[in-house]
């Protein structure tokens, strides 16, 4: 198959372009022919190229992009056309759009699906990792002896600072990188991480905590939780980041098992003794990177994911089985 | 039965609360024979005469507008309370919208005639999850979920001093700025997001215990609250979850049926901590008692069951319904309205009208139209509204055939470029539902948000749009690039490039055009009739909106007083074609968009030529123009042999007729495509021969070479050219004005028939009935709650507005 993947946002404002080439790159990794392409070179390229299908990723909140045009020039050369939404429930508020276009949507929340009109033939599509980020193996769980007891690379959102202020509190060190976090938090720097610094960050932690987030930027009407694992769990997992799930649902074990690297917790004792018994067993950590890492190759990179898609697809009939 | 489900809250946090009536209900009836509606299409829906019943889900949140729409169907409807009591003021305003309503509090049955209990309950498909039936399964010690509210917190914290350190325990305690952050020193608890009611029930599900506290707190003022004593549904909900509980509710509340025996109730936390204790020490009878419990709520409190009372209910009431009628015309039975219909009134909207600002051809037709409506029905509602300034609106009534100034609307400023604005949207949605409006017929929207027709819709009425021009397709309502030619936008599939040049040009943002058709293309969804008074009109619209070619039609718009002109050609001079230089009429409003360009460039060009030009419309552009190009025009006019003979603003109809009279051709110049062109056909049928552009409106009533000619645009040679042929050649003028003249006109009679059946045929109906009570809510509609989220209420604004965290 030829699939072209782009985004619904424009470069000039997308802040998450990568992930469309990791999705690109997924379909590669099934045999199909793929690229990813900007929406500034698509409207040319669907002239130009037969394409299968062409699916068009990210947040779609920008109203500048003429998306029934788009699904209009597509369709008319023949060319299927999905959705597969990235930020979801944070800008559900703004997907009316997708009503009007009867295009199959894939939502990267399962909490959304059962507010989608029925044009969309919405289904849940998590995010994952690609193996384009990922070193030799390496995990970095693999570190004998880590600096810091917990590491955080993210927006300092409240809930996220009133956790680290907690932690700190109770006697634990922190690395903390990204953006927004106040100058009297220990182990804070306001500064943004690429994928090789955010290794380095891992490997200089004994866990990795994965705080989740609760931004309702576009989501007054329904107000719709979130449950499923975002980008970033999937990322430190391949790395073999051992995570602690905080605050969150509990529908991660969907995704990670027990023994798979990503533990859930929600009191601070329980991180407490999880460090203690790190630091005490740095094989036990080890350990759990490598799960962590193995089962995100086995389960949770965009082949996995660009498999179901088109599976999807192919039982709606939109495209070819 | 086929049951429509609404939820009538603007927002919620509790979403799945209907799904889950909902789901239940698809189990009992049929899912083809249940409808989860939003506020959109609930009036529509519940109008439509589909649906057998109306569940509305809530209550507190009810939108004035909409539940004022729902009494005027006949549609049996119930309200299922989720709030009571706490949000009791604000329910007992809209319970008059409905015929029975069920309270989700023991404690409000009885306070109307029509309000019994009927708690909240669960949903298998939804809630159920099997018992852990091994210990070692669990994952909590002790849960508890909950809004952080004061009393709560305190009792937690009392609750947990007295346990055993240790314990494995799972706080949800969400807050937000209206609500202090929990203090719980002593115990580690992360702040937790929210969770989905999936997750909830699986968290407690691996819970040992789960631990309910009761709420005593509301936005009610305390001297007004009324205590509660039901459960909330999280007790069902948890139940079903195979959750074992403990609830700190106080002397209060009363659980159901045998749930006393199955939950423990205490109102002290250390009879709490106790329970709690005692349950942990003893996990066979513990998981015993959960799944006892969880079989008694599948067998007596899930929406299947609670749903069948609401069934038996509707039964009845429709019952009620059918003898009502059958006993007619005695007074109604229950809670109906005087069904003494009336005719369904029409509100005219339009961005001027007759007597507020100077006037065109639009508000003439407006206003000739809503008087004859008036005049042919004088018991009918015939209203207009549009901008009186900048910030207030004028709403015109017609009585005895005539307007006058009902009222006038201080709404405050509105942008050009809105696509949205919350002021005049609320105070569209009163004047619709005052004045028991059926038609809402859009003249135009400039001065007013694009999203208006989609409150009219969802409101109820049938909404019609005429295109007088194009403002609805594009913000340059005449389509014409800043080089004043036509861009011919329906011509081209992909516009982006045409409408960028286009919009920078203009000093906008190159891709504003996709945000203002975002807007525009979902209101023109939500109109039922789009009419155009030509083809090429109709052509143009259906390139920009092909999904609306079943619902496009043309109706040719009025030419008033034909009668008038079909005298003045009969006394026209004999012999008229064959006199003097060629006479050439300027008839309308002389702006930019009608030529005004070439025609300066033709009027400057005809000095030594046998032309002479009447004028009837000179506007202070045409004289700066002409002045500018070295001309004095009322010089010339005062002149004898003079190029301009006549130059007039103003002008009356009798002075129109007597011109036209003494005229051979008259010049349509415009750049534009015309929609119709008024003037054209009265110069036609007046045997005029008209020089006209080869656009729009004078491609479909002029036949080249036949009864006109037909130039290119912006074409002074062209149109020179033109003149003096039919100057030297006055035998192919008199054929060309004879065929001129016998041009097909509509009168208002024949086009307000026309009309009335096109409104006829979409079977309007609110305002036909007038209901018994009048509500005491506020308005809660807004263009989001109808499923329009905007990025930004202005649509030439590139930024994506996002809501500020709580």
């Amino acid at each position: 198959m030829r699939i072209l993947v782009s985004s619904g946002t424009a470069d000039a404002i997308n802040t998450n372009q990568r992930l469309r080439q990791r999705i690109a790159h997924g379909f590669r990794e099934l045999g199909h022919h793929s690229r990813a392409l900007g929406l500034n070179k698509l409207w040319g390229r669907l002239e130009r190229e037969p394409l299968d299908l062409l699916l068009i990723t990210g947040s779609i909140a920008d109203p500048g992009v003429d998306l029934a045009g788009l699904v209009r020039r597509a369709q008319g050369r023949g060319t299927a056309v999905a959705f597969w939404l990235h930020d979801d429930p944070y800008e559900f508020d703004l997907h009316w759009r997708l009503e009007a276009l009867h295009c199959p949507v894939f939502s990267n929340e399962a909490n959304c699906l059962a507010y989608y009109p029925s044009s969309c033939l919405a289904r849940a599509l998590a995010l994952a990792a690609s193996p384009l980020d990922a070193l030799p193996l390496d995990p970095v769980a693999g570190n004998p002896d880590p600096e810091v007891d917990l590491g955080f690379c993210g927006v300092a959102f409240p809930q996220r600072v009133a956790i680290l202020r907690q932690l700190a509190a109770a006697g634990l060190t922190l690395a903390c990188w990204g953006d927004g976090w106040p100058d009297d938090l220990a182990g804070a720097v306001n500064c943004r991480l690429g994928p090789l610094g955010l290794r380095q960050l891992y490997r200089r932690c004994c866990f990795v905590l994965n705080l989740g987030r609760e931004v309702p930027i576009a989501n007054r009407r329904q107000q719709i939780a979130s449950s499923t694992p975002g980008p970033r769990t999937f990322e430190a997992a391949l790395m073999g980041a051992v995570q602690l799930y905080l605050g969150q649902s509990p529908r991660v074990a969907v995704f990670y098992g027990p023994g798979d690297g990503v533990i859930p917790v929600s009191r601070v004792e329980e991180i407490q003794n999880l460090v203690e018994r790190a630091r005490a067993d740095p094989s036990w950590r080890r350990r759990l990177g490598e799960a962590a890492a193995r089962h995100t190759r086995r389960h949770h990179l965009y082949r996995h994911r660009c498999h179901d898609l088109l599976a999807a697809l192919g039982a709606e009939g939109l495209i070819a089985p | 039965m086929k049951l429509l489900i609404y939820d009538t809250e603007m927002r919620t946090a509790n979403g799945y609360l209907p799904q889950a009536i909902a789901m239940a209900a698809g189990k009992l009836l049929g899912r083809s024979n249940v409808h989860l509606c939003g506020h959109h299409q609930v009036v529509e829906q519940a109008a439509s005469g589909a649906w057998n019943g109306l569940l509305a889900i809530g209550g507190a949140g009810a939108d004035r507008h909409l539940m004022a729409a729902l009494m005027e169907t006949s549609i049996p409807r119930i309200l299922w309370t989720t709030e009571d009591p706490y949000e009791r003021r604000l329910l007992e305003r809209t319970e008059p919208a409905f015929d029975h309503i069920f309270s989700n509090e023991e404690s409000c049955e009885g306070v109307s005639p029509f309000t019994s209990f009927l708690p909240l309950a669960a949903e298998p498909d939804l809630h159920w999850r099997p018992v852990l039936e091994n210990d070692s399964d669990y994952v909590h010690d002790l849960t508890f979920v909950g809004t952080a509210w004061p009393n709560r917190v305190a009792s937690l914290r009392r609750i947990l001093a007295e346990l055993p350190l240790g314990l494995n325990v799972f706080l949800c305690l969400p807050w937000n700025r209206h609500i202090p952050k929990p203090r719980l020193p002593g115990v580690g608890v992360l702040p937790q997001l929210r969770l989905d009611i999936t997750d909830l029930c699986d968290i407690w599900n691996r819970s040992r215990v789960v631990l309910t506290i009761g709420r005593e707190f509301s936005n009610a003022p305390v001297d007004s609250q009324v205590l509660g004593v039901s459960p909330p549904p999280r007790i069902y909900e948890t139940a079903l979850a195979g959750g074992r509980q403990i609830v700190l509710g106080g002397p209060r509340l009363q659980l159901p049926g045998a749930f006393p025996d199955l939950i423990p109730v205490v109102d002290q936390e250390s009879a709490a901590a106790a329970l709690i204790q005692h349950d942990l020490a003893d996990p066979a009878a513990r998981i015993t008692a959960a799944r006892a419990t969880q079989n008694h709520t599948l067998s007596h409190h899930t929406y299947e069951q609670r749903l069948r009372v609401v069934l038996t209910r509707f039964a009845e009431l429709r019952s009620q319904q059918r003898r009502a009628v059958v006993q007619m015309p005695g007074p109604p039975q229950g809670r109906r309205f005087d069904p003494t219909p009336h005719p369904s009134g029409v509100l005219h909207v339009a961005h001027n009208l007759v007597g507020l600002r100077r006037s065109g051809g639009t508000e003439l037709y407006v206003d000739q139209l809503a008087r004859w409506q008036q005049r042919r029905w004088p018991e009918r509602t015939v209203l207009a509204l549009a901008p009186k300034d900048s910030i207030r609106l004028a709403l015109m009534g017609y009585r005895q055939g005539r307007p006058q100034l009902l009222e006038t609307l201080k709404i405050g400023q509105i942008s050009r470029f809105s696509s949205s604005n919350q002021n005049y949207e609320r105070a569209f949605c009163q004047i619709l539902s005052h004045h028991g409006v059926g038609v809402v017929h859009i003249h135009h929207l400039i001065g007013l948000p694009l999203s208006l027709p989609l409150f009219a819709k969802a409101l109820g009425c049938r909404v019609v749009v005429t295109l007088h021009d194009f403002h609805l397709l594009c913000h340059r309502y005449t389509l014409q690039r800043p080089d004043g030619t036509f861009c011919r936008v329906h011509e081209h599939p992909d516009h982006r490039l045409l409408c960028r040049l286009c919009l920078q040009a203009s000093g906008l943002d190159g891709e504003a055009r996709n945000r203002r058709l975002e807007i525009s293309r979902r209101s023109m969804a939500a109109v039922d009739r789009v009419l155009a008074s030509t083809n090429s009109s109709a052509a143009i619209a259906r390139g920009v909106y092909p999904e609306l070619a079943d619902r496009l039609e043309v109706l040719e718009m009025v030419t008033p007083d034909v009668t008038e002109l079909d005298r003045g050609r009969h006394a026209r001079p004999a012999g008229i074609a064959r006199q003097g230089p060629l006479r050439v009429g300027v008839i309308g409003n002389a702006v930019p968009h009608k030529g005004l360009d070439t025609l300066v460039q033709v009027i400057r060009a005809s000095g030594d030529l046998p032309l002479e030009f009447h004028i009837l419309g000179a506007t202070p552009e045409l004289d700066q123009c002409l002045r500018e190009a070295g001309f004095d025009p009322d010089a010339e006019a005062q002149a004898g042999d003079a190029a301009v003979a006549r130059y007039e603003g103003t002008f009356t109809r009798a002075v129109l007729v007597s011109t036209l009279q003494r005229l051979h051709v008259a010049l349509f110049l415009s750049s534009w495509p015309e929609t119709y062109h008024i003037a054209l056909g009265e110069a036609m049928r007046m045997g005029v021969v008209p020089v006209a552009t080869h656009l729009g409106a004078h491609r479909d009533r002029i036949e080249d070479g036949v009864n006109g000619v037909l130039v290119p645009p912006q074409d002074p040679h062209a149109v020179l050219q033109a003149l003096l042929k039919l100057e030297a050649d006055r035998s192919l003028l008199g054929s060309l004005s004879q065929a001129a003249a016998s041009v097909s006109l509509m009168e208002i009679e024949q086009h307000g028939v026309a009309l009335e059946q096109i409104y006829a045929q979409l079977q309007p109906w609110r305002g036909t009935r007038q209901a018994e009570a009048s509500l005491q809510l506020d308005p809660q509609l807004d263009l989001a709650a109808l499923g329009v989220r905007l990025a930004h209420e202005r649509w030439h604004d590139p930024t994506v507005r996002w809501d500020e965290p709580t």
